[in-house]
């Protein structure tokens, strides 16, 4: 029985990838690309409660519905794979310039986000049959930190990004700062006034960029001053808001007397980071595992 | 140490794992073809270590560089393939193998100073492109595995050839996952955005997925030989595009932040 239904749930998985591209078409046609900053907190959120529950509905229903048993298996893991891997495949071929269209700005273009989208369901729902058996079998470890971790590093990622702050504020020397701009322009109170004492820029012989540092000093929300130098490699942080080293006056070189800093706040990076170090563990515990399956052939 | 050291010690190396190679073929030698590969590979690491002293930074940061690295992991994986599998091939190939990166690095070297830019002094460098590379070397090893199978086997492979092949596949994708992660926390550290779909990073994650993809297909499918050794040539390419093939794949040229 199995024998003969699995050819026919892999290919059906590649019809099933081949709709979801087709329904992506039409909706970029209909409402065009993502717009990604819809789903800034609370509508990230309420997707979130409402994907888990679909999982543990789907994964409860599995015994009735096929489809359910189906999205959770690897027939369902091979084409979602494939599909999103060819996608993939599709942005790494082209340049990734919004002016260019629909495939200059694939992570806005429908039939990629819902390959993906799939995937991230399939990976979880794997990630719910892998828990569920957690109880009889220690050895469902490497695969629940696999699956787990990579969920939620996806849809942290995912759902996170709307509500990551991503702020460029330019300092003077001697002059203080507390506005920094977005990527379109428009300026955000960020709470903080940074002063820039002095901006350093070293190169080698050849010219060369060596080391760039900014010796600044922060005060906080609470008026709490911090002194600090901040270099590439080596951010500083404070009220929640990571200040990186990310620019100067090209023109003036070593002579710069501007820096710019990036201030990037990403309420969700924990949970990626959980995800992350999930996966390390994971993969880790599975070039172990690897070894040990095949000493007990 | 410089570069024009380099060809001595390539020399001895390879002699010495030509050497270790020829006796595993007599096949009642195992000790003595391990033994001297191995010293094979301690003076070719060497080399590595003394330029690492002398550059006074870890010499990862050329492809030149990453070559060196390739040429010791291939040897590294050739090695521990056999300890394990006996496969009395494996070590010639991955001689061949290496000594092709090793020819490419004479005929091309790409002689580099101790300038190292900014953004690649972090303590995340030398982990990210270390284990990026001995996942390069495990996998070219699983590739050969491929090639072996679909050349010479023919549909006659044992269940022990497609458990190697797997178990490459499972090592070389934990450290392609531990490079890849590492990158991520990396650029966290140094930008600020864990991931941006940089041209590099989409076909990290591309290399990845098509490693995947085989880990899957080989669960789904396991009697389908054929079509899981053409996913893993297949994966194979993925991950030669983005080690090197990116550079000249006009796509990344405009936007990379990763091609030097």
């Amino acid at each position: 029985m199995s024998l003969f239904s699995k050819p026919w749930k892999l290919s059906s998985g590649f019809i099933f990838g081949g709709v979801l591209v087709l329904v992506g078409f039409l909706l970029q046609i209909l409402v065009g690309p993502v717009r990604w900053s819809l789903l800034a907190s609370p509508v990230n959120l309420v997707l979130l409660v409402l994907f888990i529950a679909f999982l543990f509905l789907a994964y409860a229903m599995k015994g009735k519905v096929t489809f359910f048993a189906w999205l959770g298996s690897s027939a369902a893991a091979v084409p979602s794979i494939a599909c999103t891997l060819l996608m993939t495949m599709i942005m790494g071929l082209t340049a990734q310039i919004p002016e260019r269209g629909w495939l200059g700005n694939m992570v806005t273009f429908w039939p990629f986000v819902l390959c993906y989208v799939w995937l991230t369901a399939v990976v979880g729902l794997v990630a719910v049959n892998h828990i569920c058996r957690l109880s009889s079998s220690w050895k469902e470890i490497p695969a629940v930190l696999n699956h787990l971790g990579l969920f939620i590093t996806l849809v942290c990622a995912t759902l996170g990004s709307a509500d990551k702050q991503d702020l460029e504020m330019m300092l003077k020397e001697g002059g203080s700062q507390t506005v920094a701009s977005r990527e379109d322009g428009t300026t955000v109170q960020t709470g903080l006034s940074v002063r820039l004492n002095d901006f350093t820029m070293e190169t080698y012989p050849s010219g060369m960029p060596k080391r760039f540092a900014s010796d600044v000093v922060v005060t906080s929300k609470s008026g709490k001053e911090i002194p600090g130098v901040i270099e590439v490699n080596k951010p500083m942080e404070v009220d929640g808001w990571k200040m990186y080293q990310y620019g100067y006056d090209e023109e003036a070189g070593t002579e710069s007397t501007v820096s710019i800093l990036q201030l990037v706040k990403d309420p969700w990076l924990p949970f990626v980071y959980a995800g992350i170090f999930m996966m390390l563990a994971g993969a880790f515990l599975m070039m172990i595992v690897g070894f040990k399956r095949e000493e007990t052939k | 140490m410089s570069w024009d050291s380099f060809i001595w010690f390539a020399a001895v190396s390879v002699i010495l794992w030509a050497v270790g190679s020829i006796l595993a073929w007599t096949g009642n030698k195992r000790t003595a073809a391990m033994s001297i590969y191995g010293l094979g590979i301690a003076v070719f690491f060497a080399f590595i270590l003394a330029m690492w002293i002398s550059l006074e930074r870890p010499p990862l940061r050329t492809m030149g560089e990453t070559r060196l690295w390739y040429s010791f992991f291939l040897a590294v994986a050739g090695m521990i393939v056999y300890s394990r599998w006996k496969y009395k091939w494996i070590l010639s190939f991955s001689t061949i193998m290496a000594l092709v990166f090793i020819i490419v690095n004479l005929m091309k070297p790409e002689i580099h100073s101790k300038a190292i830019m900014p953004a690649l002094q972090s303590p995340w460098f030398a982990p990210h492109v270390i284990v990026y590379m001995f996942s390069y070397g495990v996998l070219g090893a699983a590739t050969l595995m491929a090639l072996y199978i679909l050349i010479f086997k023919k549909g006659q492979e044992t269940s022990d050839d497609m458990a190697t092949a797997d178990n490459l596949v499972a090592t070389g994708m934990a450290f392609l996952t531990f490079g890849m992660l590492f990158g991520a926390l990396w650029a966290q550290e140094a930008w600020g955005t864990y991931w941006g779909w940089d041209p590099k990073e989409t076909w990290a994650a591309i290399t990845w997925m098509a490693y995947l993809l085989y880990i899957h297909f080989r669960i789904a499918r396991p009697k389908d030989h054929q079509t899981a050794m053409w996913i893993l040539l297949l994966a194979f390419i993925c991950l030669q595009i983005c080690w090197w093939g990116i550079n000249y794949l006009p796509s990344a040229h405009a936007t990379s932040v990763h091609v030097y």
